[in-house]
């Protein structure tokens, strides 16, 4: 392991606006853990800024009045290449800076974002976000104190340089889809390394810095048939606060491989059928359903609002008594995890559903304000121009006593999905969709026929009351998620063993 | 000092390709402003503002290629990100398509396309918060129980635009663009009706209107679509299941839109050699259709002098009367398929850019929208799309809302229904559009009926 001293560190922080040294600085932070402890608060003062700085941006946002203000200043740098093979097509280099101030007050909120973090640039956002606060007490701003919120993001081995070690990692992954299905027409891939620096001030006196790791591997895979000219693709995109270190559990190889036997799946599946049928949802990627049915219901602001089907519904039961649902922003390298959430709070881990009642929302302080309890560590934001907001971090259903095989053997005629490529809610109703792209018939109590072009349809409160089993099984998905919420896109990451739900509308090509 | 302009962020940004030793590039340049509005249940606004800067950078050299992406903050922060892109490109593989657009087909619209209005641009706060409080009020006077919970918002954004590229071509535009919106709920006091909405007896409506110029924000027009939007679930039931014609509104159909000119783009054509549908020349779908897409109408939301290649875009058929006319494509795309690029480059972070049409629309028909309806003794008329991940495979398969078409008339809402066709013979078969197209929105078709679809309803 490289050892960087301190003195090295802040040489390579002071040049970070100069040139190639925020380069260097971004190496040498993939390679140690102490100089990751320290980058951000490196970058963040290579802006010039300090933390008497800060407290006195605070206060210039305050002084019109206001409860609560807070800063954010992000730097966000890292590489990216495309691969056609393991042919390296393209390469990027992507930098991007700037600070959002937030004023809260009696009058109302007000925001301000630019991407110019010169003095001058900030005081104009702060007085800009504080033009429109009213209320509030005292502008005084206390003494700074750094939150410590422990390392999720341990990294083992930095990506780094040099490039043919990312190139092999796509060659073993590519080599694998190919060989793993002689039908494969064409294999694209793509890496990303990336890194996102953030301060985070708040005017209760909390300074946060925390450098956020992002690995990223993506593969896409065609198969075709030359008889029936049909053709099939397969893509997922893994990674999440890691480095290297990720392919020691799960191969390249085995990332290839499961991409081209999705590609294989939609080249031999049959049209499916419609109707209102048993569906067994496989472990892992159906977390989509509590994301789409559940998780966006239970974020505050929805609920703050009384526009979410669980609004004012804490205590009641709202599912079957099989359900018991957390989202846990602190499980260590997962794409949804954060140290603390963009607003500075700690993340944590949140119970959602208690055995089918309603236990929790998920709070940014704004929220937490407003309906009396504690933030939860969910307040966050795409980047640093927009205001945070109650978003999930990784959303999990919790194992139960089922064997997956005995939920699959339990249903006489339905439909078994496993792996999705999305969904979507309406807040309010709670009718959902969500879109499996490899899913069988299940006859007599096993899976038969693949099946194509299925999309289930259902309402949140509804199917979660209708889950009769639900699998010892639980697994995390591995695919990297990204959640919209009010045009703001954030990763997420979802999780759950193997669940039957007894009906469910199926929307498929011939009627039952 | 003078400060610096985008069009010298980008010439400046080019020059520094050059200086590393790229043999091209160009640059494009989004300089961004945008101030916001928004009201929740008539909480205290949230006023928002931002000041952004995009800057993507593509450099050539020995047709190899690399990006770099950033806000361009400092001179040295653009020289360290184009020596790391420098770094890498010696490592990509050769392609003989990439490189710069076409010389002579580099320029811009001569013509006032209004893009830009000083009014909305120039728009205070304060006028802004005045806008968005006469919103409730406008949809109280259509329906007292809808106020009680409208949000509302209004949003504003002025761009700069600026294309330069290493051969000297260097050209400007601003836009703004005003989105008024209403998002309604209409209430649990329902519940105990037991009919209106979901479980809760919540039912959820809304509506954006978007224009370029602030005269054309209109309150009015807005609290109509939202109301309008929100009464048409009232009463919702399931649909009927099995094979029935299906009619969509307008405000559904430009999805179908959408569909077509993703397969008649050119990656498509590519990786297809031809669209999913058919080849050039061929028909490809309902002789009903025709899409076309205008770059060049005024006051259009897509509407652009020049693509992010600095490529001068033309008004194209691509289906004309069923027949496969033309390809979107940028200049990647045209050099692979010998042809010349058609504007509609646009930056997407792939060294090739992406394709995208600007405003297209399904050309209006001549049967007005009810004798459509009257024709048919049972359908669904939907009137929104609700499965915002589209899967356009071998199927066309989609939930949705909307009316029960019952004895040539609209009956009752419904709730949700999965619509599933074979994506061919669903433009196949439709059989009539309506002559009630409208260019509010960027993407824009009239009524359509599709002759016969599987319908799954959520019951």
């Amino acid at each position: 392991m490289a050892t960087i001293t301190r003195r090295r560190l802040l040489q390579a922080g002071l040049g970070a606006g100069a040139g190639l040294a925020l380069w260097e600085l971004y190496k040498v932070t993939w390679k140690s853990p102490q100089v990751r402890d320290q980058a951000a608060l490196a970058i963040y003062r290579n802006t010039g800024l300090d933390d008497a700085g800060l407290s006195k941006l605070l206060e210039t946002a305050l002084e019109k009045g206001g409860k609560y203000a807070d800063i954010f200043v992000e730097h966000s740098m890292g590489t990216s290449m495309d691969f056609d093979g393991a042919k390296l097509e393209r390469a990027a280099v992507e930098s991007v800076s700037g600070a959002g101030i937030r004023v809260v007050g009696e009058g109302g909120a007000g925001f301000c974002a630019t991407r110019d973090v010169s003095w001058e640039g900030l005081v104009r956002a702060a007085r800009s976000a504080g033009a429109s606060a009213s209320g509030g007490g005292s502008t005084r701003v206390p003494a700074l104190v750094p939150l410590r919120a422990g390392d999720l993001y341990p990294v083992g081995t930095s990506p780094g340089d040099p490039f043919h070690e990312k190139q092999e990692i796509i060659r073993r992954m590519s080599e694998a889809a190919k060989k793993a299905d002689s039908g494969v027409t064409s294999v694209r891939a793509n890496y990303r390394d990336a890194m996102r620096f953030v301060t985070v001030a708040a005017s209760n006196g909390v300074i946060a810095h925390d450098t956020q790791p992002i690995l990223q591997v993506g593969i896409s895979v065609s198969v075709g048939e030359e008889n029936t000219s049909k053709t099939g693709h397969g893509s997922l995109t893994v990674g999440g606060h890691y480095g290297f270190e990720y392919f020691d559990a799960r191969s390249p190889e085995s990332i290839g491989e499961r991409a081209a036997r999705m590609a294989r799946h939609q080249v031999e599946a049959v049209g499916a059928p419609s109707g209102e049928l048993p569906v067994v949802l496989g472990p892992a990627y159906s977390g989509v359903l509590l994301h789409e049915a559940v998780g966006h219901g239970l974020e505050a602001d929805f609920n703050l609002r009384g526009y979410s089907a669980y609004s004012n519904r804490l205590g009641q039961s709202v599912c079957s008594k099989l359900c018991t649902i957390y989202d846990d922003g602190r499980r260590s390298n997962l794409n949804g995890s954060m140290n603390f959430d963009d607003e500075g709070v700690p993340s944590s881990s949140t119970l959602l559903i208690d055995q089918g009642r309603l236990a929790g929302y998920l709070h940014s302080r704004e929220t937490a304000w407003k309906m009396g309890v504690q933030p939860t560590g969910n307040g966050r934001r795409q980047n640093f121009s927009f205001p945070p907001l109650p978003r999930m971090t990784n959303t999990y259903l919790q194992n139960g006593d089922s064997s997956p095989e005995d939920i699959i053997r339990s249903v006489n005629h339905g439909v078994y999905a496993r792996f999705f490529s999305g969904g979507s809610v309406n807040i309010t109703t709670g009718d959902f969709t969500f879109v499996p792209t490899e899913a069988f018939l299940i006859e007599s109590g096993r899976l038969t026929a693949p099946l194509s072009n299925v999309l289930l349809l259902g309402n949140g409160p509804e199917i979660l009351s209708r889950v009769s089993m639900v699998g010892n099984d639980m697994q995390i998905s591995d695919n990297l998620w990204a959640c919209g919420k009010q045009g703001q896109m954030v990763p997420v990451t979802i999780g759950t063993p193997t669940l039957k739900i007894d009906s469910m509308t199926v929307g498929g090509n011939w009627h039952t | 000092m003078k400060p610096m302009t985008t069009e010298d962020l980008a010439r400046m940004a080019v020059e520094t390709c050059r200086q590393r030793g790229a043999a091209q590039a160009d640059a494009l340049v989004i300089d961004r402003r945008e101030k916001a509005v928004q009201v929740f249940n008539h909480e205290s606004p949230l006023v928002a503002e931002s000041d952004t800067t995009r800057l993507t950078l593509r450099l050539f050299s020995r047709r190899r290629g690399a990006i770099v992406t950033g806000n361009g903050n400092t001179e040295k922060a653009i020289e360290s990100m184009v020596g790391q892109a420098m770094g890498l490109i010696g490592r990509a593989s050769r392609d003989k398509f990439l490189g710069l657009a076409d010389p002579g087909q580099l320029g811009a619209v001569s013509d006032d396309l209004g893009l830009y209005d000083e009014a909305l641009a120039q728009i205070s706060l304060g006028e802004m918060r005045q806008i968005v409080a006469s919103i409730p009020p406008a949809i109280g006077a259509r329906d007292a129980k809808a106020a009680a919970l409208a949000s509302s918002s209004f949003q504003v954004q002025v761009q700069e635009i600026t294309v330069a590229t290493s051969e000297g071509y260097s050209r400007s535009y601003r836009t703004s663009a005003g989105t008024l919106s209403a998002n309604l709920v209409l209430g649990a006091a329902t519940t105990d009706e037991g009919e209106e909405g979901g479980p809760e007896g919540k039912l959820t409506g809304g509506a954006n209107l978007s224009h370029r110029a602030l005269g054309g924000l209109k309150v009015d027009r807005l609290a109509d679509l939202a109301v309008g939007r929100l009464s048409e679930k009232v009463g919702a039931q399931p649909a009927a299941s099995g094979s029935f014609p299906v009619v969509f509104a307008p405000t559904a159909s430009r999805s179908l839109a959408g569909i077509l000119l993703q397969f008649c783009s050119g990656p498509v054509a590519m990786y297809m050699q031809g669209s999913y549908f058919g080849k050039l020349g061929e028909t490809i779908c309902s002789r009903t259709i025709s899409l076309v897409d205008d770059p060049l109408r005024v006051g259009g939301l897509k509407s652009q002098p020049f693509d992010h290649e600095g490529v001068v875009p033309r008004r194209k058929v691509i289906i004309r009367d069923g027949v496969f006319s033309e390809f979107l494509l940028n200049a990647y795309y045209a050099r692979v398929l010998d042809r010349e690029s058609t504007g509609n480059a646009i930056s997407n972070e792939d060294i090739r850019l992406g394709v995208a049409p600007s405003n297209a629309y399904i050309d209006a028909g001549s049967a007005p929208p009810e004798s459509i309806i009257a024709d048919l003794r049972q359908g669904f008329y939907v009137t929104r799309l609700i499965s915002r991940v589209m899967r356009v495979g071998a199927n066309f398969t989609q939930a949705a809302t909307g009316r029960w078409i019952e004895g040539g008339k609209l009956s009752h809402a419904v709730r949700a229904a999965i619509i599933s066709a074979p994506l061919k013979e669903m433009f196949k078969n439709v059989v009539a559009c309506g002559n009630d197209l409208n260019h509010e929105a960027a993407l824009a078709a009239p009524t359509m009926l599709v002759s016969k679809m599987s319908i799954s309803p959520l019951t």
